[in-house]
């Protein structure tokens, strides 16, 4: 782990100049941010404004046509979408990505063994390491079906989940695979004003408990406002803003841009 | 003769077959299940086996361990193959996974003939193997392989369904077979995995080509090719991608077969086969997810 991973203070993730363009479309120009370790940061931006290319391009889903992206001061605008979760970067889907034929608990299990592998030799000789990993995979699992109310239901196919609890298993699913930054895409989409409140509490909870880094992209105002210490705007693909929720808010640029979508 | 023994005796039969079809569906649907391939040179894998414990038999290694050779040698080609056949061209598109499966086995059939040449060779077993065991005055009889092959199938299974369903790494199995995509984004080692129900799929071969060989005395390059054709109708019966399903499959093929050539008019036996491909067809047409998949269309 390096040092400005683990100071508190230094640099987790750093963007810069990443730029990811679709034929004839910029959906990313130049674009630079920096967050922090227990930092929680929102995203904000009409449709369209490069948000999800953002989160795609830094989680390894797609490439950036030019510029780099450091997590824990490597380099990773290269690195497959599988190698980025081990390093310590998870993250949710917009809609979910469940595996939703298998039940609320091997969801999280099946993350939770990144951090505590076991193979085909451990399981055919019984080793140690096969016990040991079971273990802690059950800990894990247990420890976050509690942290989101979902113990009661581990043993229920995730396709049969009402739609809150698969979004709060698809959040407990990436937190086990022990992240440094977690990205949630939209995380109170579709909820009620209860449901949200959850959520934010829940956002909090796990940045206090697990010291994750957050970044947030969302349209609801009121749980960005509430919820993230720093908010950056993005319009057309480019960063146009970025400050504290009552600098956003007070911002004249942003209210034309924004508000004219919202 | 006593009908009850005469049935008793058809069912242990069945059995018997229907171990070794299982055997080899499992692989075969499991590789699908994961890649989406139907992987042409499993039944090879047959061959491999049978020949690893031939030549480790010639070599003096006594056959229990020729035996558990030969299952190693079978998982390791497949291994081998994976890696350097299949890996380079995953995620092309369907037929070029299809074509590069069917070279593999023109490949590994021809280096058979190469190897060992096209005549068929005797497969020496024990001869405890083949003691005959007689129970009701010879009404039910059944040797020591048919027997051997119950068991260590039953065996081989108990293992794997314990590995899928109550394994951390078993569960990143079924986590693949179900969203390759989405297992990657939790994490896990595709490639790793992928190796793994290679390793699994190809030993079950390998051991079922020993099985095979051991009850048939012989071995020959191209000894793969009905089992293989077989397990295939098997895997598609029970539900392409299910490994509950290519059990399920490889049983009832055992004992259709078994049962047309003991209960209906001897007429009828020739046409074995044919009944038995005309039920794929049938099943493709009709049912073609099978008796257990639960969703996906199955694409060849």
């Amino acid at each position: 782990m390096s040092i400005a991973a683990s100071d508190g203070t230094g640099t987790l993730l750093e963007t810069r100049g990443l730029t990811k363009a679709f034929r004839s479309l910029v959906a990313l120009k130049n674009h630079e941010i920096i967050v922090r370790p227990r930092e929680i940061v929102g995203v904000i931006g009409p449709n369209g404004s490069g948000k999800s290319t953002f989160f795609n391009v830094v989680t390894g889903f797609q490439r950036p046509n030019a510029g780099s992206v450091t997590f824990a001061g490597e380099p990773i605008e290269r690195m497959a979408a599988a190698d980025i979760v081990r390093l310590g970067i998870a993250r949710t889907f917009q809609g979910t990505r469940l595996l939703k034929a298998l039940t609320v608990e091997e969801n999280v299990r099946a993350a939770a063994q990144l951090r505590h592998p076991s193979g085909m030799f451990d399981a055919l000789l019984g080793t140690p390491r096969l016990h040991a990993a079971a273990r802690a995979t059950d800990a894990i699992t247990d420890e976050l079906l509690d942290l989101v109310g979902l113990t009661a239901r581990a043993g229920t196919r995730a396709s049969e989940l009402a739609y809150g609890d698969q979004r709060r298993l698809e959040l407990i699913r990436a937190l086990a695979t022990r992240p440094r930054l977690l990205m949630l895409d939209e995380p109170a989409a579709g909820m009620d004003s209860t449901e949200t409140r959850g959520i934010l509490d829940l956002i909090r909870l796990i940045r206090d408990r697990y010291g994750v880094a957050i970044i947030v992209v969302e349209h609801d105002m009121d749980l960005i406002m509430n919820l993230c210490e720093r908010i950056q705007v993005l319009a057309y693909g480019e960063r146009i803003f970025e400050g504290t929720p009552a600098e956003v808010q007070a911002n004249p640029q942003v209210r034309e841009v924004y508000l004219g979508h919202a | 003769m006593n009908t009850g023994f005469y049935i008793a005796q058809q069912v242990i039969n069945a059995i018997s077959l229907g171990s070794l079809y299982a055997l080899v569906a499992i692989g075969l649907s499991m590789v699908f299940g994961i890649l989406r391939m139907t992987n042409f040179a499993h039944g090879d894998m047959m061959m491999v086996g049978a020949f690893g414990t031939l030549v480790l038999g010639w070599l003096g290694l006594p056959f229990g361990l020729a035996f558990l050779g030969g299952i190693a040698i079978g998982a390791i080609a497949g291994v081998i193959v994976e890696r350097t056949a299949y890996r380079p061209v995953r995620g092309s598109a369907d037929v070029t996974l299809l074509l590069t499966s069917l070279a593999v086995t023109y490949i590994l059939e021809n280096l058979g003939i190469l190897v060992f040449s096209s005549s068929p060779r005797n497969f020496p077993i024990p001869d405890w193997m083949n003691e005959a065991l007689q129970f009701y005055d010879g009404q039910i009889t059944f040797t020591q392989i048919n027997v051997a092959t119950i068991v260590l199938t039953a065996v081989s299974l108990g293992f794997l369904g314990w590995f899928v369903t109550r394994t951390d790494a078993g569960l990143g199995m079924r986590a693949a077979a179900e969203d390759l995509g989405a297992a990657q984004l939790v994490g896990l080692d595709v490639n790793k995995l992928i190796i793994v129900a290679f390793a699994i799929a190809s030993g079950f071969a390998g051991l079922a080509g020993i099985l095979w060989a051991a009850q048939s005395g012989i071995v020959e390059p191209d000894m793969g090719f009905t089992p293989l054709l077989k397990a295939f109708v098997a895997a598609i019966i029970g539900g392409f991608g299910s490994i509950a399903g290519a059990l399920l499959g490889g049983y009832i093929l055992g004992a259709l077969e078994v049962f047309i050539v003991a209960f209906l008019p001897s007429e009828v036996s020739p046409y074995r086969d044919a009944i038995v491909f005309a039920l794929l067809i049938a099943f493709l047409l009709f049912r073609p997810n099978g008796l257990l998949n639960r969703t996906q269309e199955v694409k060849l």
